[in-house]
Order: structure tokens, then sequence, then C-alpha cells
């Protein structure tokens, strides 16, 4: 019997390999979730990469700024050009690693942080979790954010292997799986989430008393940490809280940020306090009673923050920047064809 | 020859996909609810977290039956379902969307109460109920303005500390009272997450 020629035998055994791992990242493919149609705030992390640099101002947090702030507005409004790194329910740590992977990427003059997630101590939920990480390109700052972030049900592999995580999804796959299988969907405009509906604000639920209304120690270290990380970078930390009226932002939450601000020498506008010289109307310009502003209610406040950033922060107006005018006042026409659908 | 070069390869494949399906956790991410407003969830974690485990030494009777609120004939126990027709009107509605996720909260006000429910899919359920109006009872006859001295007296020492608050738990229930001065001022029963 003739001995199989060594060379035959390696080449065979790397085909086998390779068609397994193809076969299994195309398998991870099909079953993780696309986020084109549904969930879309999980597509946010993975649009940045296409859209990465040259934004003077960044902005880091939670669902109050992807919902609340508009990159074409403070752009129409004073030539900024900015971009929203939020995700729902970001949590402090979350922040940090976004933004040391975002100064990977780019230098920001100004990083614009929501402190809404201040009173958040540990992490809300692993679903949360998955659309602010699982499209994270791999870096120092993803092995970061996940360990940072794990529940207590979770695995670091889950991350590395999506499959261990959705392998179940072969009877929940729908016709956005395979839609989206070749290609992504993005749905945001330099990050900001559009929503024109409007939901006014009814009757809020008690104020309830809390047992303890202090900021827990691991959001103290992470905001030092993006402090440090924006001092190192040459950026300017904005501490702002966006006017979403609920949940509730107590006075004595307040009195922690504008206690830390005046420690380092920061600035901390909280929105909820100038809602009326914005002209925020809660019965017109929110989508959902007031957790969030509407495209009307975002346009107010971003046009009066683009004021406040160009006047206090020495930001370029790109406006009369002949290359990049181009390139925004073509997002700016998908935004405003957009807003008037 | 071939067969024995992806015996190998096959089965770490296998390994791999038996380990997979080994895993738990649901796979739909909207699935995954966290229905109970961000609110709500605030104040219980902060009973939640860091509790002392200062749990004052005394006799107290085995408490096995977890807490439940009685109004106006209709009983609320956190973790049940929620029957809107049982109680009247409700004076307001607010509900909450989680971010991105699909769910919601609804907090019912009922001008003496708060009901907060969360959905799990199958229907509401109770989160919580939160006191508001100051004659409101307990079933035990606890109320808002009482005194440390009163709470102990109707459900013994045997809570946790938790800031300002103490916290009794029966099964997967828990009555949360907050104290100023050593006057109750916050009353809750929720639901052990």
């Amino acid at each position: 019997m003739e001995r199989p020629n060594k060379f035959k035998t390696v080449l065979s055994v790397f085909m086998v390999l390779l068609v397994l791992i193809a076969a299994f990242l195309l398998l991870t493919r099909l079953l993780e979730p696309k986020y084109a149609e549904t969930l879309t705030e999980g597509s946010m992390i993975s649009q940045y990469y296409e859209e990465a640099g040259g934004h003077e101002v960044i902005f880091i947090g939670d669902c109050e700024v992807y919902a609340n702030f508009s990159p074409m507005e403070l752009y129409r409004q004073a030539g900024i050009t900015a971009y929203v790194r939020g995700t729902p329910q970001q949590l402090l740590w979350q922040s940090y690693y976004i933004l040391e992977e975002t100064f990977t990427y780019e230098t920001p003059k100004v990083v614009v942080l929501n402190v809404n997630a201040m009173r958040y101590s540990e992490p809300v939920n692993e679903a949360y979790n998955r659309l602010t990480i699982d499209n994270m390109r791999w870096s120092a700052s993803k092995v970061g954010i996940i360990q940072a972030s794990m529940t207590q049900e979770e695995t670091f592999w889950s991350y590395v292997f999506p499959i261990l995580r959705y392998h179940s999804r072969f009877d929940e796959l729908t016709k956005e799986d395979f839609a989206y299988f070749f290609q992504n969907k993005y749905s945001t405009y330099n990050g900001y989430q559009m929503n024109k509906a409007v939901n006014p604000v009814g009757t809020l639920p008690t104020k309830r008393v809390l047992s303890d209304y202090q900021f827990g120690d691991i959001c103290y270290e992470y905001l030092d940490r993006i402090r440090e990380l924006c001092e190192e970078n040459g950026a300017s930390l904005v501490l702002i809280k966006a006017p979403s009226v609920y949940p509730y932002w107590y006075d004595e939450y307040d009195e922690q940020m504008e206690e830390y601000a005046a420690q380092y020498g920061l600035d901390f506008y909280n929105f909820l306090d100038v809602t009326e010289e914005i002209g925020i109307d809660y019965s017109t310009d929110t989508y959902d009673e007031g957790l969030h502003l509407n495209l009307s209610g975002a346009t107010k406040l971003s046009v009066y923050f683009a004021d406040i950033l160009s006047q206090e922060y020495g930001l370029t107006d790109y406006r009369e920047d002949e290359e990049i005018s181009a390139v925004y006042n073509e997002k700016l026409a998908a935004y405003d064809a957009a807003a008037a659908e | 020859m071939m067969k024995k070069y992806m015996i190998i390869p096959l089965t770490a494949m296998l390994a791999f996909v038996l380990v997979s399906c080994g895993s738990t956790g649901n796979t739909d991410l909207s699935d995954q609810v966290i229905t109970r407003s961000t609110d709500t969830a605030e104040e219980t974690e902060a009973t939640q977290e860091e509790a002392s485990n200062e749990v004052v030494e005394q006799e107290v009777q085995e408490e096995s039956e977890p807490f439940s609120f009685a109004y106006e004939g209709a009983v609320l126990m956190p973790g049940e379902a929620f029957d809107a027709s049982l109680l009247p009107t409700a004076d307001s509605t607010y509900t909450t969307p989680s971010c991105a996720i699909e769910g919601e909260d609804t907090v019912y006000n009922y001008t003496a109460f708060e009901v907060t429910v969360f959905d799990d899919g199958s229907g509401e359920e109770i989160y919580s109920i939160y006191f508001i109006d100051p004659n409101l009872t307990t079933p035990e006859g606890l109320a808002l303005g009482d005194s440390l001295a009163r709470v102990e007296e109707l459900y013994g020492t045997g809570y946790e500390e938790d800031g300002t608050a103490i916290v009794y738990t029966r099964g997967e229930t828990r009555l949360t009272v907050i104290l100023q001065n050593e006057m109750v001022i916050s009353i809750e029963y929720s639901l052990v997450l």
C-alpha cells in the first residue's frame, strides 16, 4: 500500500481546518444579532469605526446622550464636528473604556460626559452589556470593558466566541439575520438616534426617598480615570446632565457633581436647570414622557449647547472648511431628509 | 487516511459545540427585560448593596410568609400577578420603557400608594408597592411618621441596616423602611431580585 505523501497530508489537514474555521465563523455570524432593524442601538459602537477621526467633540454616556444631542445640529449651528459614542445604559467603566478606545482613533478637543450613570455602581443587565460590547473591535480596551462589565452569569469566553452566547438562536432567526448577513445597517447620525414621536410628560411617579444618595466608589474611580485620560490626551472634560425628567436626578446627586467639578476645575452643566432658557417644552419635545427628547427637543438642546461649546472651548468652525463642509453637508442632507419624512 | 486527519479537528469542533450547548442563558436580548424602572431599581439596589449585615440579635419568630399588602380587599404581593381590576381606578399611570431593550415598567398611582409592575412576557407582575399617604398602614399597622420603636414592635429587630434604611426579608419579598431621626419617612415592599 502506498504511503501518503507528507505534503498531501499536511495540505489535507490544513484544508479541513480551514473549512471548519470558515463554517464556524459563518455560523457565528448567522447566529449573532445584526442590530440592523431591531435593537439598532447595538450597532452604534460599530458605526463609529466607519466614521472615526476628525471630531473635535466626543460625547460619552448612556441613552441620555445619543437621544438628546444631535451632532448635525451642533455642526449646523456652530460648525462643530462631533460624534456621540453613547450606548444604552452605558456605565461609568464602560464610558472609560470606550473613551480609551476613542483616543486610539482620534484626539478630540472636548469630551462631554453625561453623569447620569454615576448612580449605578454595578452592572445592571447582561443584555445592555452586549449592546455596548459585542461590536467593539478587539483591543486592550475591549478586554478591559468586558472584565469590568461582566455580570456573575457571564463569561469572558462568551465575548470571545459569541456563539457560546447565541448558539440557541437557531429557532429565533428572522429575515433580518439573513438580509444583513454580509452587510451592516446603521441608523444614527454621528451617533445621534433620531426619534420624531411626541409623547408628552404626564404625571410623573412619586419622587421616592432613597436610603443613600452617595455615588459609589467605583463610579468615582472611573470618573477619575476618565478625567486623567482626558488630561493625558489634552482634551477638556465637560460634565453634563441631560434634561431627562425621569428617572429623577436628585439634588444630592447634583451637589456631588458640583463638588467634583469644583475640585478639579471642570465645567458641569445640568441642563435640567435651564430647560426654559433652552426652550424645551415637555408637552411637545419628548417621545417618551420625559425620559428622552425627540428631534424637536434634541434640536433645541443641541443648538443651545453648540453656542456654549463654540464660545467656551475654542472649537473650529468647520463650515468654512471646504473639504469637511462637503462631508457634513452630505450628512446634513440625509439627516434633514429623514427629519422631513 | 483523510478520515484519520479529520478526527482531531472534528472532535475539537464537536467538543466546542457541546460546550456551547451546555451554556445557559437566554439568547434573544430583547427577552432579557429589566422591566423595573431605573428609579425604583436604584432605590432597591440602595437597600441591597453593601447591606451591613448588622442583624440585631433578638429572638424573632420565624417569618416564612412573604410580605403582602392589602388595600380595599385586594392583596398585593411582590412577584405575584398584578390585577388592576381588583383596585380602584388609578389616578395616573407612568410607563417607562427600558432603554433599547423591549419591555416596560408601569407605575400605577393610587394617591395613597404606588404600585410598580413589570411584564415578564406572561403578564404584569408586581415589583414594588410604595407608600405615599401617611394615613395608610401596613397590615401589621405601620405607617409613615411612626417611630423606630414602633417598627421593631411590629416587625421585630431581625432586620438588616443599610444607610438610613432597615430591611426585612421574607422569602422573595422585602419590606424596606427608611428612617430619619428614628422616624419612618418611607415604606416600600419590593421583590428580591
